[in-house]
C-alpha cells in the first residue's frame, strides 16, 4: 500500500459506502477487479459487475444469512461507492445495520445516504427505522410520530434486502436436497449388499 | 564484518558465507563479557546489517519460488531463522551487559535493542522453512521489553533500515511486531502472505502502543513474566500485564481493504506489495479471523485421537472427482489405498510397484471431530499448499473426506511435512449435468451437501474457471429435472471454491402414477 495509513487525514471517512470512489485509472482498476473478483468470487468479476443491483443486494442477503455479514457489508459498500447514484444498494445496506442493531453504523450510512439521496421517497422509511435505533438523532425526530402508533420493540422492517416471501425457491431446494440424499443412499445400497 | 566482501550483496549468501558468518556470531557472543561495551557494539551493529543486506535477495528468491522449495533454498530458509534467532540473542545479552557496564545506556545501546527485536521478528518469519515450532518460547522477545521498559526506551523512537527504506519505529512496535508475527506464523500462513503482514504492520507502526490497562474485552494481551506470546482479552489473575489495543489494528485492517476497493496498490513498494491480489486478500481474512476470535479461538483444537495408517491422498478437485468416488469392485488402480498397521505387507508385482509411484501415500497421525494431521515426505506433499483440495478415506469402512489444507509446515532437517487438514464433506457426490452452453455435452460436477436438511447450505466444489461463467446447470433426479446456477461462493481455496446455489426450476416432475411426464 502506498499511503501509510497511520498518516491519514482524521476527516478522511472510515466507512466505504459514505464516499463514491473516484474515477480510477487503467492500473487501479486492474487492482480493484482483482479484489473483487477474488474476494466476491461467484458474485462478481470487476467493478462493472457491482453495477447489477438485484445480483448483488440477493448475494448480500445471502452472505448475511450465511452468518457472513462483513462479506455481506462490504460487497453492498463497495457497490455503494463505485455507483453511489443507485438507491438499492444503500437501502438494503441500511437494512443490514438495522438488522444487526448496530446503531452507529446505521447513523452514518443514513446521514449519507440523505446527503446522495435528498430526495429519495425512501429516507421516511430509513428514518422511522433510525428513530428505533437512535431516538436521540435529530435527522431521525420527524419518524416520532410515526413511532407513537406502533407497539412493540421495532418497527416493521422493509423489504430492500429483497428477502422473498415466495418460497417456492427454497421448496426446490429442500426438494433437491432430499432428492440428492435419495440418490447418494441408492447408490449405497450395493456396496453394503456386496460388503455383506 | 566485511565477510566474503569481493561477493556482491545482491546475491544469496554461499555456504561459505553463512559459516563465516555464524563464526562471527559465535566469536562476538564468546567475547561479549571482556570486550569494551562500545567495540562490541560496533561489532553488532555491523553484523546485523550484514545480515539484514544478505538476506534480501534469500527472501526475494523464496518469495519468487512458485514451487516446493529445493534443499538448498530450505537450508538458506532455515540459515535465515537461525542466524536471525542468534542475533536477537547476541544483541539481548549485550543490551544486558551494557546496561550493567555502562552508568547510562545510551542510544547505541537502544539502537541494539531495537536491532535484536527486528531481528527476533524476522527470524519468526522465517521458521515457515525450519519446520514446526512446538511451544515457542517467548521469554527472549519479553526480556528484551522488560529492560526497555525498565530503562525507559520503550517508546522511543529510532529510524531502522527495513528492506532497504528508512522507518522510524519505536522499540515496543517492534516488539509486537514480533509478537504478531508469532500469533500468525502457525503453519496455517504461507511465506509469501506472512511477508504481505509484515509489510502492513510495518505500516501499523504508529499504532503499536501499548497501555497498562485493557480497553474493552477485545484486547491483545502479553503477560511479560511469562513464556507465552499475544493473548486475546484482559488478564484475570490481577497481575501486571501489557495490553495492544486492537481496535487500531482493526482500523487499519479497513484502511487496507479501501485500499483495494480504491484500486490503490504501489507494486513498486516492497517484494511483498508486488504479490499477487488473491495472496492480499487471504491475508486479509487471517487477520480479520484472528483479531475477532476469543482466547479459545487461534490455539485451541478440538481433541485429537491418534492414528496409526497410510492413506492415499488425492490432490487438487480434478484428482479427486476421477479416483476418488470408484466403486468397489471397479479396477483397483481406481480406489483409494489404504495400509493399516495390520495391513502392510509386499507389493509383489512388478506393475503394482510401478502403480505405488504415482500413489501419494502419507501418514494419518491423528484425526479429530473436525479434520485429521497428516504427515508426509516432502516430495509426496510437494503439491500441496495451504487452501489445496485433498480427499483421504481414513479406513475402508469410511466415506471420502474432503478437505482443505489448513496449516502445512515442513519439518527442517527431517524432510517431513507435517499438514493439517480440515474437514468440507465426507458426503460429496458426483452429479452429471448439462450446461446451458454447451448442452450437447455432458459435465460432472461435485455436489457437497449442506449439514442443513432445507438444502439452504448445499454447494458444488468447482474449479474457479466455472464460476467465471455464470452458467445454468440441468441435472435429472428421481423427481424431475432440476435446474440451478451458482449465486455465491462459502469456501474458496488454490483453484477452487465450494460455489452455494440457486434451484431455478424443476421440470418433468413424475406424475403421481409413478412415469416420467415427456
Amino acid at each position: 500500500m502506498k499511503i501509510d495509513s497511520t498518516q491519514r487525514s482524521s476527516a478522511e471517512p472510515l466507512h466505504g459506502a459514505t464516499k463514491p470512489l473516484p474515477e480510477a485509472d487503467d492500473a487501479a482498476r486492474a487492482v480493484r477487479d482483482a479484489y473483487i473478483a477474488t474476494r466476491f468470487a461467484g458474485v462478481a468479476r470487476c467493478g462493472e459487475d457491482l453495477a447489477e443491483t438485484e445480483r448483488v443486494i440477493r448475494a448480500a442477503r445471502l452472505y448475511f444469512e450465511d452468518s457472513q455479514p462483513a462479506m455481506a457489508t462490504e460487497l453492498l459498500d463497495i457497490a455503494i461507492a463505485l455507483h453511489p447514484g443507485r438507491e438499492e444498494p444503500w437501502l438494503a445496506r441500511l437494512e443490514l445495520a438495522f438488522l444487526a442493531r448496530n446503531a452507529a453504523d446505521f447513523r452514518g450510512l443514513a446521514h449519507a445516504f440523505k446527503h446522495f439521496h435528498r430526495a429519495s421517497s425512501a429516507w421516511k422509511e430509513v428514518a422511522r427505522l433510525g428513530y428505533a435505533l437512535s431516538p436521540d438523532d435529530p435527522a431521525f425526530a420527524a419518524a416520532a410520530d410515526s413511532q407513537s402508533s406502533r407497539y412493540g420493540p421495532w418497527p416493521d422492517t422493509p423489504n430492500w434486502i429483497q428477502a422473498t416471501w415466495d418460497l417456492t425457491s427454497e421448496v426446490r431446494g429442500a426438494e433437491f436436497h432430499n432428492a440428492m440424499l435419495r440418490r447418494a443412499t441408492a447408490a449405497s445400497l450395493p456396496q453394503v449388499a456386496r460388503a455383506a | 564484518m566485511n565477510t566474503n566482501a569481493n561477493v556482491s550483496s545482491n546475491t544469496v549468501p554461499t555456504p561459505a558465507f553463512r559459516r563465516e558468518f555464524d563464526d562471527a556470531v559465535r566469536a562476538l557472543r564468546e567475547k561479549i563479557l571482556t570486550l569494551d561495551c562500545r567495540l562490541a557494539i560496533e561489532r553488532f551493529i555491523a553484523l546485523s546489517d550484514e545480515l539484514k543486506v544478505r538476506t534480501v535477495p534469500v527472501r526475494k528468491q523464496l518469495l519468487e519460488t512458485r514451487l516446493d522449495w529445493t534443499d538448498d533454498e530450505r537450508a538458506l530458509g532455515r540459515w535465515m531463522h537461525s542466524a536471525n534467532q542468534r542475533m536477537g540473542n547476541l544483541g539481548r545479552r549485550l543490551v544486558t551487559v551494557a546496561t550493567k557496564k555502562m552508568e547510562e545506556a545510551d542510544e547505541t545501546v537502544v539502537n541494539v535493542m531495537a536491532r535484536s527485536l527486528q531481528h527476533i521478528g524476522n527470524g519468526i518469519k522465517a521458521e515457515l522453512a525450519d519446520g514446526p515450532v512446538s511451544g515457542r518460547d517467548y521469554r527472549e522477545l519479553h526480556a528484551l521489553m522488560r529492560l526497555a521498559i525498565s530503562l525507559d526506551c520503550a517508546k522511543v523512537k529510532l529510524t531502522l533500515s527495513v528492506q532497504g527504506t528508512p522507518m522510524s519505529v519505536s522499540i515496543e512496535a517492534l516488539y509486537f511486531r514480533a509478537m504478531l508475527l508469532a500469533r500468525f506464523a502457525n503453519g496455517a500462513i504461507s511465506m509469501p502472505q506472512i511477508e504481505i503482514l509484515d509489510w502492513w504492520i510495518w505500516q501499523w507502526r504508529e499504532v503499536l502502543q501499548s497501555v497498562t490497562q485493557p480497553r474493552g474485552a477485545n484486547c491483545l494481551r502479553v503477560d511479560l513474566e511469562s513464556s507465552g506470546g499475544l493473548r486475546l482479552g484482559p488478564r484475570t489473575d490481577g497481575l501486571p500485564a501489557l495490553y495492544l489495543p486492537v481496535e487500531p489494528i482493526v482500523e487499519a485492517h479497513r484502511w487496507i481493504v479501501a485500499d483495494f476497493h480504491a484500486g490503490r496498490q504501489d507494486r513498486s513498494a516492497s517484494p511483498a506489495a508486488a504479490l499477487p491480489v488473491a495472496e492480499h486478500v487471504a491475508v486479509l481474512e487471517v487477520l480479520r479471523n484472528g483479531l475477532s476470535r476469543g482466547e479459545q479461538g487461534i490455539g485451541t483444537r478440538d481433541p485429537r485421537r491418534p492414528s496409526d495408517s497410510r492413506v492415499e491422498v488425492l490432490v487438487d478437485l480434478p484428482e479427486i472427482m476421477a479416483k476418488g468416488f470408484a466403486t468397489p469392485g471397479a479396477s483397483s488402480n481406481s480406489l483409494l489405498a489404504i495400509e493399516g498397521g495390520a495391513q502392510r505387507h509386499e507389493r509383489h508385482t512388478a506393475i503394482g510397484g510401478v502403480y505405488e509411484q504415482s500413489k501419494r501415500m502419507l501418514q494419518l497421525c491423528d484425526e479429530s471431530a473436525t479434520g485429521f494431521g497428516l504427515e508426509g515426505s516432502a516430495e509426496s506433499c510437494r503439491s500441496i499448499a495451504i487452501g489445496t483440495l485433498v480427499g483421504i478415506r481414513p479406513s475402508p469402512s469410511q466415506p471420502l473426506q474432503i478437505c482443505r489444507v489448513m496449516r502445512r509446515l515442513a519439518g527442517g532437517d527431517t524432510g517431513r511435512v507435517t499438514l493439517g487438514v480440515r474437514r468440507i464433506s465426507s458426503a460429496a457426490q458426483l452429479l452429471p449435468v448439462t450446461s446451458e452452453s454447451s448442452r450437447a455435452s455432458s459435465a460432472t460436477l461435485l455436489f457437497v451437501p449442506g449439514e442443513d436438511s432445507s438444502g439452504s447450505q448445499d454447494g458444488f466444489l468447482v474449479a474457479d474457471s466455472l464460476l467465471r461463467e455464470r452458467t445454468k446447470f440441468e441435472s435429472r433426479l428421481d423427481d424431475g429435472v432440476y435446474a440451478f446456477r451458482f449465486n455465491r461462493v462459502r469456501q474458496k481455496g488454490r483453484g477452487w471454491s465450494l460455489a452455494g446455489i440457486e434451484i431455478v426450476s424443476v421440470r418433468d416432475r413424475p406424475s403421481p402414477h409413478g412415469s416420467l411426464r415427456a
